[in-house]
């Protein structure tokens, strides 16, 4: 199909030892993310989608296999790839503004083009009159947008999404999700977008990989070909949550017995 | 809002009773005191008015002002010197376990020490005023390292992560990060080792210091019985303690505003 690969997921295994305990999150996972694609994560409660995407961050070494990013071996932390947590993990001492800004401090950018930049992205998520606002004072779903303008103005290669409208309320939900569709267009980013959220995955993705109950295996590669923006009531729509929801079901009921 | 305004007079009325009825016992068991030893509210607040106007020297030499000044001056001095080195030690230890294994044990082992028991060492190890203000250093400086440690254990990890996917190295972690989201408890710690510094200042000054001070003057007036002036240097060093506490917590809010537990 002429798609240019990212990011690639090769063998990758992940097992947590703590005293005697030994948890074994991913096992041999294998994927490969195309460059400016939306593509979604899901898999039942604790099949290693968060630790998938701290690996990919490099926050969290791999136990065996290893993440390529451009062909390049993933080590450690780099402003290539920006994360957008589920707890938004702002500064809670610093502005929207000054949260915004963290990542072109860091770069060392002058303050013009800093501004230039910050400018661009409060605009970007609809921020503006909220500048000068300490997280503490915004709404979640306002605290997430700052989250996701302050990893855009990075301009990373890849931006990693953590189940990020997972802690808003339904109608928040919604309207994020389009808006996020919006900001992808317009900067063609790569997304790699966990959720558990069957909805959210086929509204937002073109590619929805469906994760096995841990340990975490890749149990399907869903391609969704529906035009955007997609209806959440159309028979489209249904055809491909069903099918998705059929191989969830079953792994979310081994999850369960597991527990 | 009504309800509001009625909570907050009446907790201003049994303020006001409490002080009130604090002052009346007071009064009454000076009245009573067979060997009229205790001074009444009066008596004290006449001469704190009378030492605070007059001009005249008291048997030490000074005048009242040069008491306070020189106290303030010895609480300050050791109190910044303690925050110059408990700050950066705390920074360092709550960061490093292996920094943390180099201080603790010294800390734990001086921490218990009062430091009152320190003063015989200082007489003998410094000088006019450096051991005056080694006292009042030591007061304040657990408190502060203490509080600091907390502050930078306390940091998000997820805070850490975040900076650390937005390009942040290690140094910059540090300084971006750990030292700003720890303030709010590095302030509890200057507020409380500012208060414990000046509360050290009357032993603090039994070191036998040149310049006067107020623990100089409670000593001396407490030589020659002079109870109404002891208590009115007692006064001032609350008065002037309450003013410190007051503009710390003032400026400890301020810095704090972004932290929602204020």
């Amino acid at each position: 199909m002429g798609r240019n690969t990212l990011i690639q997921v090769r063998n990758l295994t992940k097992v947590f030892e703590k005293d005697e305990a030994r948890v074994e999150a991913l096992i041999d996972l294998n994927l490969d993310v195309y460059q400016s694609e939306f593509f979604c994560v899901i898999g039942p409660t604790g099949c290693g989608k968060t630790t998938m995407l701290r690996i990919i961050a490099g926050l969290e070494p791999p136990t065996e296999g290893e993440v390529l990013l451009n062909n390049r071996r993933v080590t450690k932390p780099g402003a290539d790839r920006g994360l957008v947590f589920q707890e938004f993990a702002l500064f809670p001492w610093r502005t929207t503004w000054k949260n915004i800004e963290f990542g072109l401090e860091i770069k060392g950018l002058p303050p013009e083009r800093r501004r230039e930049i910050v400018e661009r992205y409060v605009k970007l998520v609809g921020l503006q009159g909220f500048e000068n606002v300490l997280p503490r004072q915004l709404s979640s779903g306002m605290k997430q947008r700052v989250a996701i303008a302050r990893a855009l103005a990075n301009d990373p290669e890849v931006l990693l999404m953590d189940e990020p409208f997972g802690s808003l309320d339904a109608q928040t939900r919604n309207i994020m999700q389009r808006e996020l569709l919006t900001i992808w267009e317009q900067t063609k980013k790569t997304v790699v977008f966990v959720t558990h959220s069957v909805d959210e995955a086929v509204y937002l993705a073109d590619r929805i990989v469906v994760l096995t109950a841990r340990p975490g295996m890749v149990k399907k590669i869903v391609e969704v070909e529906l035009p955007r923006i997609r209806d959440r009531t159309g028979e489209g729509f249904y055809a491909v949550r069903r099918s998705i929801l059929q191989e969830l079901e079953i792994e979310v009921e081994k999850a369960m017995k597991k527990n | 809002m009504k309800r509001q305004s009625r909570i907050l007079l009446i907790q201003f009325f049994l303020s006001g009773m409490s002080l009130f009825s604090f002052f009346v016992l007071w009064w009454w068991a000076a009245v009573s005191d067979p060997r009229g030893v205790l001074p009444t509210p009066q008596d004290i607040f006449t001469t704190i008015i009378r030492i605070a106007s007059t001009n005249e020297r008291d048997f030490t030499g000074h005048v009242f002002s040069d008491h306070v000044a020189s106290s303030l001056f010895r609480v300050f001095y050791g109190f910044i010197l303690a925050a110059a080195v408990a700050i950066p030690v705390g920074l360092l230890s709550g960061w490093s376990l292996y920094a943390e294994s180099i201080s603790k044990p010294i800390v734990e082992l001086l921490r218990p020490i009062p430091p009152f028991a320190w003063i015989p060492f200082a007489i003998i190890f410094f000088r006019d005023p450096f051991d005056s203000v080694f006292i009042v250093y030591l007061g304040a400086f657990f408190p502060i390292l203490l509080s600091t440690t907390a502050g930078v254990k306390a940091v998000d990890s997820i805070l850490l992560d975040a900076a650390k996917t937005l390009g942040a190295r290690r140094q910059q972690l540090y300084s971006k990060v750990v030292v700003p989201a720890s303030i709010p408890h590095i302030m509890t710690g200057i507020r409380i080792g500012l208060g414990i510094g000046w509360m050290t200042i009357v032993a603090a000054e039994l070191v036998g210091v040149k310049g006067g001070g107020l623990g100089v003057y409670i000593h001396s007036m407490s030589d020659i019985g002079r109870f109404e002036n002891v208590f009115a240097g007692m006064f001032i060093i609350g008065i002037i303690g309450f003013l410190m506490i007051t503009t710390a917590t003032f400026i400890e809010r301020r810095l704090s505003r972004w932290a929602e537990i204020l």
